[in-house]
């Protein structure tokens, strides 16, 4: 009687909105919400800050978009009970307390929208993105595959360039001006030592080099091209684990500084190219090559563009959790980049390192290549045929 | 699938001007082409200019002593005195360098610069020769053009590796274009600048066994080479000892038997045994030649395009390994060639990241004297890259690399 009891609850559902939706569903979502709550409780030590609200809308709107795109709620709650639960997000909302999320949900939300459909939403939303966090730039070249696709409109574009330029003239991100610059005591061993203001800045991820520079653009420092990296001095990169942790960070500052950006830019430039020529901006309306491609984007540029934080691979994080519910066989990609991602927040709250940072990259370059080779090389046609129900458009 | 809009009026203008074509010399381009080419050029450009001011401890402890001499003694009257060790050919153009009203360090860079956009021009060439895809052949040279280590060693560093490479890009073109005669005289020029185009010499071999190339060709290499050295010899050096030029310099940097290039070496301690292990390096390196070589020569197989490219790279690298004293530069012309084959075999795409990488990583430890992972690791990786070109070759030999190649390459004429 009390087994019948307990399995009338597992075989209980509702049809709500022409879902069905089971007991087990609503148990998976409240239980999953509360355990979030507890754990980002625990790690603000009390109530401190609503972060956590900004993290269950992005948990929600990743949970939303899988559900509608693979026609699975369980997978959607799936998704959402991860989300709420990623490491990296957890430990920069709730110990950290950085506003890092805001411009990550309004850039995910832009490239929901825009595979929705929905052009000028998803193009003010990056450009929202963009204005709160320069690091939103790592997802520009998706959005300019976009427009390369017809999926976003002239007027897109035009959006979101008037934001970037905005943002360097600003020269610094919205979301430090609106939310402040979160926990500075929760990075006690970063910052114990450093007395220059510049160098505490850049020991807590705040800077990085387009915040470089947007405020050398805004002080009119003259001089040539070369005379402006001069005044680079800082080291190459913020705790982040890219190509200057195997060159070392604090050599050719100057050089590496616009060497860096052009070599970015340059591969960049090469890799949109190669979309366009291989013509696979077709396969932009399967969501697992979008998720992968801004995987790929948001791990690459960080990689080689200089003076990148410690939560440089926030985007990259995302996409690759969201694309293991596209694509299971692609689980190493969230278990690595998730691990190398959470292991440079350790080093920088507590400035201890298991292995030298060099080994760090090597396996952050390991993830680009595989990323690499899927997004150019692999043939998408299964992808496509596999491809079931889809976000419906307006 | 996700459903698209109807595209925007604005769009429909502005989108077709990306798809005109243009005629840019004897080459038809579209805008999109002409864009990518021009960006990618004024990046690499932007890369180099980032560098020149840098002065490199070569500079000073070679270029700039080797200046004031040249100034000395009045242009080419001052290769009559045997303060230089590298080939007359090379010492032409710094008295050249050293005559312009120039800084000499600025020009030099500047002189290296410009031949990596021709480096890079003839790694597109390669490209689509092996392809017949103008798209790879831009991605090409712009691959090429932007490379860590081809930027570096031109701007930064302020050495030559391009010149002997673009010689050595050049015959390898030859040899696919089959011009036998035109590819060894490139081949030449290249061994006139640097003993390194030795290390792609079993190619020729082969190259020869399969009737590419005839024996006459070879005589081209000491022809060129004496023909190099007369207006030194002229200006008053003694012949003899612009003939030994290349022999003394397998004198020098003898301090360990790496000196940064993770081979080998790197495995055993680079510093331990000096004598011993630099002889048996040498008698290892010969064997292993032999022993591959005379497969090669032995197995039947056709001779194509992309089997030519795959040799240069698998001896490129093996001998490059398992030589002793080898410098953290020698990597450069595989740096390039890796790129030419990940553009015909997007397969082996790891390739040319992985070697650029170990390459400048090397080039690091010279530069900075600092390394954050032991160079051991990138010996391994090395091998490993080692295997995966040798493998190659050997598929190819055994006819099973049909799906290596982006394009199915067609075996050349006899």
């Amino acid at each position: 009687m009390i087994d019948n009891f307990f399995r009338y609850f597992l075989e209980l559902k509702w049809k709500i909105r022409g879902t069905w939706v089971r007991f087990l569903d609503l148990l998976m979502f409240t239980a999953m919400t509360g355990a979030a709550a507890v754990i980002r409780l625990v790690l603000m030590d009390g109530f401190t800050g609503w972060y956590g609200l900004r993290d269950m809308a992005l948990a929600l709107l990743a949970g939303i978009c899988v559900w509608r795109c693979k026609n699975s709620l369980t997978a959607g709650l799936t998704c959402y009970g991860v989300f709420l639960i990623l490491p990296t997000l957890t430990v920069l909302s709730s110990y950290w307390q950085k506003p890092d999320g805001f411009y990550v949900l309004a850039c995910f939300a832009g490239v929901a929208a825009v595979l929705m459909g929905k052009r000028t939403a998803g193009a003010i939303l990056y450009g929202a993105g963009l204005l709160l966090n320069i690091q939103a730039v790592f997802l520009l070249p998706v959005f300019l595959l976009f427009w390369a696709a017809g999926r976003l409109s002239g007027a897109g574009i035009v959006v979101t360039a008037a934001a970037g330029a905005a943002r360097l003239l600003l020269g610094t991100d919205v979301q430090q001006l609106l939310f402040g610059y979160g926990n500075e005591a929760a990075a006690p061993k970063v910052l114990k030592g450093i007395a220059d203001a510049a160098d505490m800045a850049r020991a807590l991820g705040q800077t990085d080099t387009l915040t470089e520079v947007g405020r050398r653009f805004l002080n009119g420092v003259d001089g040539a091209f070369t005379g402006w990296a001069a005044d680079s001095s800082a080291v190459l990169t913020d705790n982040w684990c890219n190509v200057y942790q195997l060159l070392g960070p604090s050599d050719f500052t100057s050089e590496y500084f616009i060497a860096g950006l052009c070599l970015t830019g340059a591969l960049v430039l090469g890799c949109i190219y190669a979309v366009i020529a291989r013509g696979r901006a077709a396969r932009f309306g399967n969501p697992e090559y979008v998720t992968e491609l801004c995987m790929f984007f948001c791990m690459l540029v960080p990689y080689v563009a200089p003076h990148m934080n410690a939560r440089s691979g926030l985007l990259a994080d995302v996409f690759a959790v969201l694309l293991l519910f596209f694509c299971k066989r692609k689980f190493y990609f969230a278990l690595g980049q998730l691990i190398l991602s959470f292991s440079m927040y350790q080093i920088c709250l507590t400035g201890v390192s298991r292995f030298p940072l060099g080994y760090y990259a090597l396996g952050m370059l390991a993830l680009l290549l595989l990323a690499g080779r899927d997004v150019f090389l692999r043939p998408w046609e299964e992808a496509d045929a596999a491809q079931k129900g889809g976000i419906s458009g307006e | 699938m996700l459903r698209r809009r109807e595209e925007s009026a604005v769009n429909k203008e502005f989108r077709p001007i990306f798809h005109k074509k243009l005629t840019v010399g004897h080459i038809q381009l579209t805008v999109t082409q002409l864009l990518f080419l021009a960006a990618v050029t004024a990046l690499g450009i932007g890369m180099r200019a980032a560098c020149l001011s840098y002065i490199s401890q070569d500079y000073t402890g070679y270029w700039e002593l080797w200046f004031a001499e040249i100034e000395k003694y009045g242009g080419m009257r001052s290769l009559a005195y045997d303060w230089y060790d590298y080939s007359p050919l090379f010492m032409y153009f710094l008295v050249f360098i050293e005559g312009l009203p120039f800084d000499p360090m600025y020009t030099y860079k500047i002189c290296m610069s410009v031949l990596d956009v021709a480096a890079a021009v003839m790694a597109g060439k390669l490209v689509y020769e092996l392809t017949g895809s103008r798209n790879r052949g831009f991605f090409a040279y712009g691959f090429v053009f932007v490379l860590p280590t081809v930027a570096a060693n031109s701007a930064l560093w302020c050495q030559c590796d391009v010149i002997y490479t673009l010689f050595l890009l050049c015959s390898i073109y030859y040899f696919l274009k089959e011009r036998p005669l035109a590819a060894m005289v490139f081949y030449s020029l290249a061994f006139c600048l640097k003993l390194q185009a030795l290390f792609i010499f079993p190619v020729l071999v082969i190259l020869w066994v399969h009737k590419r190339v005839r024996v006459e060709h070879f005589f081209l290499l000491p022809l060129f080479y004496v023909l190099s050295i007369i207006p030194a010899w002229i200006a008053g050096r003694p012949f003899t000892e612009l003939l030994m030029v290349y022999l003394d310099q397998g004198y020098t940097d003898t301090w360990a038997l790496t000196l940064s290039w993770p081979n080998i070496y790197e495995m055993i301690t680079p510093e331990a045994l000096l004598v011993t292990y630099s002889t048996l390096g040498k008698c290892l390196i010969i064997s292993i030649l032999i022993c591959v070589m005379y497969y090669m020569a032995k197995k039947r197989y056709p001779m194509t395009k992309g089997f030519i490219l795959q040799m240069a790279l698998f001896y490129g690298i093996l001998t490059v390994y398992f030589l002793p004293f080898m410098h953290e530069r020698y990597g450069y012309l595989v740096d390039i060639l890796a790129v030419v084959y990940a553009l015909a075999a997007s397969r082996r795409m790891f390739l040319p990241v992985l070697h650029v990488l170990i390459s400048y990583v090397s080039y690091t430890l010279f530069l900075t004297k600092g390394e954050a992972v032991p160079m051991i690791v990138y010996a391994f990786l090395l091998l490993a890259l080692l295997c995966a070109a040798g493998r190659d070759v050997y598929l190819h030999m055994d006819g099973k690399d049909g799906k290596l190649w982006d394009r199915p390459q067609a075996e050349q004429a006899n």
